[in-house]
């Protein structure tokens, strides 16, 4: 069985999404966007539009543009509800032979299930386009007050866009498996759902993986449009009282403050006042007319504050249905656009006396839970392995007392990292490894887990031998860490069981005391760093004076050893920029001696023997080689 | 430092072979060996299937986020480039306006003209072209109906008059012109 579908298959949009690497994600359409609109029209010239396009010609076809048909699928032709429907739509609703409703479009019978099934076709079509791969399988969600015949058709629908409906799951406890409710072991889950035109409260009893669904109630004639309206209302209001001009009357006008009114409806979610700014909206005799209008968000507020009140009735009826109180509710969560509001999100708080979950997008949440239900059919979910992560970084400490990170926080295990490391000083025969977890530069300021030492690394310069060290976590979270050196291949490793029992509490803290000592940390580091540039560039210039002093004058010999003594001096004392000031001094007087170096080099014909020593000079610090380098092909041209 | 978190491996690996042995041979007498190895082939069958999926999946997701980033390269700056097409209106507004209402102010219009050039090449440096609208026949996959209008001197559905400009970004539309339609 390949992957499953999920599918929101909703009455003015629609929404797929998919597990992948074991998360749910939503499928843009081939137009690029994530939900696409419920929407079928039949075109004069016998072409079929599904989505986006469909809407867009709406108005030029309205008889034969289909939309809001969940309204109608499952129905009877008789129903109040689609009776009601027939003076409002401007498409032909008619009754089929079964006597369910129907669409008739230039002549022809469609049963509903058959146009929503267009829309479901599209949805699969754009959904093979993206995954590369064919899918078959899907999940559709529907409204819990959906009766038998209702569900029934709706998965007609998904076998006539030639699916193979796996289930049809309701959308609140889509909407729950998209939060991982599924997982607690008995709650009451109460799902508020306020969307584009419609209010659906439902109230879910969850138990060990079941869902029951104890009552539903809503308003099918409350939504996001009704808020845009009251913006829309006034801003139309204040620009008459203030000019004179109705801008009610102004098609074009209207097309923009509706546009400007949801743009500011959503920026009002997140920000207290919001300006509208609208040049040339329009204009009359005595010139072109702009509206600029500031509005706060309590102004929004008491603008839809009967629109909010509306909300509390259905939803002590919901509880009442239920046969519980508002204090039973364990869970809250929130779906549809609207939810974004913060007023929205106070009343449903105010109601059921609980902060809403509201952490998934709740445009997606239902198409979410359903790619999840898809999962679990589908033996996905059951076999994921949930991969842990190492909580906080680990790595060793190196010259100076840095804290040299090989494996960084929250990186999936198992996992295993190597970096090779070398010695500090000539003809070292040991390293210790400390090994060290936290995120403090400084490896002190960290825990340390353990310790090893490698012994018998064979007499060397500084800087030459080559430890191998691996840090190894398996899928246990037991760490192994091994030092290795490649010349003489002598391994030594301790192994170090996982975190030892750091709380969620101490890792936090322990992130936090990084970011907190940011500033002074990394002052230390630059300073260690400093003092480890200036070590090197020491060590190196020493030898290379041994091996080279007598080539050049002692003016010049002189120059550098003050250097070198300068530098050590600043050394001694903390000051970053004496130090590199001193180093920069040092690397200048130096250059003369490699300048003598090359000479001798390229002047005695023993070119060989110099170019190999000039290379062991090289290793150990080799920005000092690369500006002499630069410095020589300057020269040069 | 916890002594008792760090053990030598090689001491590990004795423990763990001891008591591996003392497993097995409480438990051969329970189970027949050709029975242990029937449930180890299963069992090792599984996880080779299991592996090859994860890596199976690991490339579709690479050619999956390959394909991603692609589209975002493309198309990532669409919600930026949307916001920036709400000052082109206000142009063309200010532009139309002038033009209806001072029509003898020449400069001034050039000016706006100008304003309105300049904002179109920058569009056009990112990939947003306009659409074009006159004379064109309606088609939804470009344009939005706004509003029908009856016309006996004008063919049905063709587009009668640009009450919003479009544009597209790259091949797709970014914004869809808003048009009168005749019909």
């Amino acid at each position: 069985m390949g992957k499953i579908l999920g599918i929101d298959l909703g009455t003015t949009n629609s929404c797929m999404a998919i597990m992948e690497a074991g998360e749910p994600k939503v499928i843009a359409n081939v137009e690029g966007a994530r939900t696409t609109p419920s929407v079928v029209a039949f075109t004069s010239a016998g072409e079929r539009l599904v989505g986006q396009v469909a809407r867009r010609q709406a108005i030029t076809n309205s008889e034969n543009t289909l939309y809001a048909i969940k309204r109608l699928i499952g129905r009877r032709f008789e129903d109040a509800a689609v009776q009601n429907d027939i003076g409002i739509m401007p498409y032909k609703i008619v009754k089929a032979d079964n006597g369910d409703a129907a669409l008739e479009i230039n002549d022809r019978k469609y049963a509903s299930p058959e146009i929503s099934a267009m829309v479901l076709q599209k949805l699969k079509n754009d959904a093979e386009a993206y995954l590369g791969e064919k899918i078959d399988d899907v999940v559709v969600t529907v409204p819990a007050y959906f009766n038998d015949s209702q569900r029934q058709a709706t998965k007609d629908a998904g076998k006539i866009a030639g699916f193979n409906v796996k289930r049809i799951i309701n959308e609140p406890t889509a909407a729950a498996l998209a939060y991982g409710l599924d997982k607690k072991k008995e709650e009451k889950v109460a799902v508020f759902d306020l969307g584009g035109g419609t209010f659906d409260i439902s109230i879910l009893e969850i138990g060990d993986g079941v869902f029951e669904v104890k009552s539903t109630n809503g308003d099918t004639h409350l939504g996001g449009e009704d808020f845009d309206n009251r913006i829309i209302d006034h801003l139309v209001s204040e620009f008459k009282k203030e000019t004179g001009v109705d801008l009610s009357k102004d098609r074009m006008a209207l097309q923009r403050l509706k546009e400007a009114a949801e743009r500011a409806k959503h920026e009002l979610s997140t920000m207290m006042e919001t300006e509208i700014n609208l040049p040339f909206i329009t204009a009359d005799q005595s010139g072109p007319k702009h509206l600029n209008m500031k509005l706060s968000r309590a102004k929004l507020e008491s603008l839809v504050d009967d629109i909010i009140q509306k909300i509390e009735g259905p939803c002590q009826k919901a509880l009442e249905d239920a046969g519980l109180n508002a204090a039973d509710i364990n869970e809250v969560i929130l779906v549809g656009g609207q939810t974004r509001m913060p007023r929205v999100q106070e009343k449903v708080k105010a109601i059921f006396n609980k902060e809403p979950h509201k952490g998934v997008n709740p445009d997606e949440v239902v198409a979410l839970g359903a790619a999840i239900q898809g999962g679990v059919l589908g033996g996905d979910v059951k076999d994921v392995l949930l991969l842990d992560v190492t909580p906080l970084s680990l790595g060793i400490e190196t010259l100076g007392g840095v804290f040299t990170k090989i494996i960084e926080r929250n990186t999936t295990i198992p996992t295993k990292k190597t970096q090779v490391f070398s010695t500090a000083d000539d003809n070292q025969n040991a390293v210790t490894i400390r090994v060290f977890q936290g995120e403090r530069p400084m490896a002190n300021d960290n825990k340390l887990l353990g310790q090893f030492d490698l012994v018998g690394i064979p007499p060397a310069p500084r800087g030459i031998p080559q430890i191998e060290v691996s840090f190894d976590i398996d899928a246990n979270g037991i760490l192994h860490v091994s030092a290795k050196d490649k010349a003489t291949a002598k391994e030594q490793s301790i192994k170090i069981t996982s975190s030892s029992g750091l709380s969620q509490e101490d890792i936090d803290r322990m992130v936090r005391e990084s970011e907190d000592h940011e500033a002074e940390d990394k002052k230390r580091q630059s300073l260690v760093e400093a003092k480890n540039k200036a070590d090197s560039l020491v060590y190196t210039t020493e030898k290379t004076l041994k091996e080279y002093g007598d080539k050049i004058d002692a003016g010049t010999r002189s120059q550098i050893e003050n250097a070198v003594i300068d530098l050590k001096d600043a050394m001694k004392g903390d000051n970053v920029d004496l130090i590199d000031q001193k180093l920069d001094a040092l690397t200048t007087a130096s250059h003369k001696l490699a300048e003598a170096m090359y000479q001798s080099a390229t002047g005695e014909e023993s070119g060989g023997p110099s170019a190999e020593q000039a290379e062991s000079t090289a290793k150990p610090d080799e920005d000092v080689v690369d500006a002499e380098f630069e410095e020589v092909k300057g020269e040069e041209g | 430092m916890n002594d008792e978190n760090y053990s030598n491996i090689s001491d590990e690996k004795e423990e763990a072979l001891q008591s591996k042995s003392k497993k097995e041979s409480s438990t051969e007498t329970e189970k027949d060996p050709a029975e242990i190895i029937q449930d180890l082939e299963l069992e090792l069958a599984g996880l080779k299937d299991k592996y090859l999926r994860v890596h199976a999946e690991m490339e579709n997701m690479k050619k999956r986020t390959l394909r991603e980033h692609t589209e975002v390269v493309k198309f990532g700056n669409t919600i930026l480039l949307k916001d920036f097409l709400w000052v082109y209106d206000a142009i063309e507004k200010s532009i139309n306006m002038a033009r209806e209402m001072y029509p003898d102010d020449k400069n001034f219009i050039e000016g706006l003209l100008m304003t309105e050039k300049l904002f179109l090449e920058a569009l056009k440096k990112h990939n947003v072209e306009p659409i074009e609208t006159k004379d064109a026949a309606f088609d939804p996959n470009y344009h939005e109906a706004m509003m029908q209008i009856k016309r006996d001197d004008v063919e049905n559905n063709m587009v009668l008059d640009e009450i919003e400009k479009g544009f597209m970004l790259h091949e797709r539309v970014l914004r869809p012109a808003k048009v009168t339609v005749s019909g």
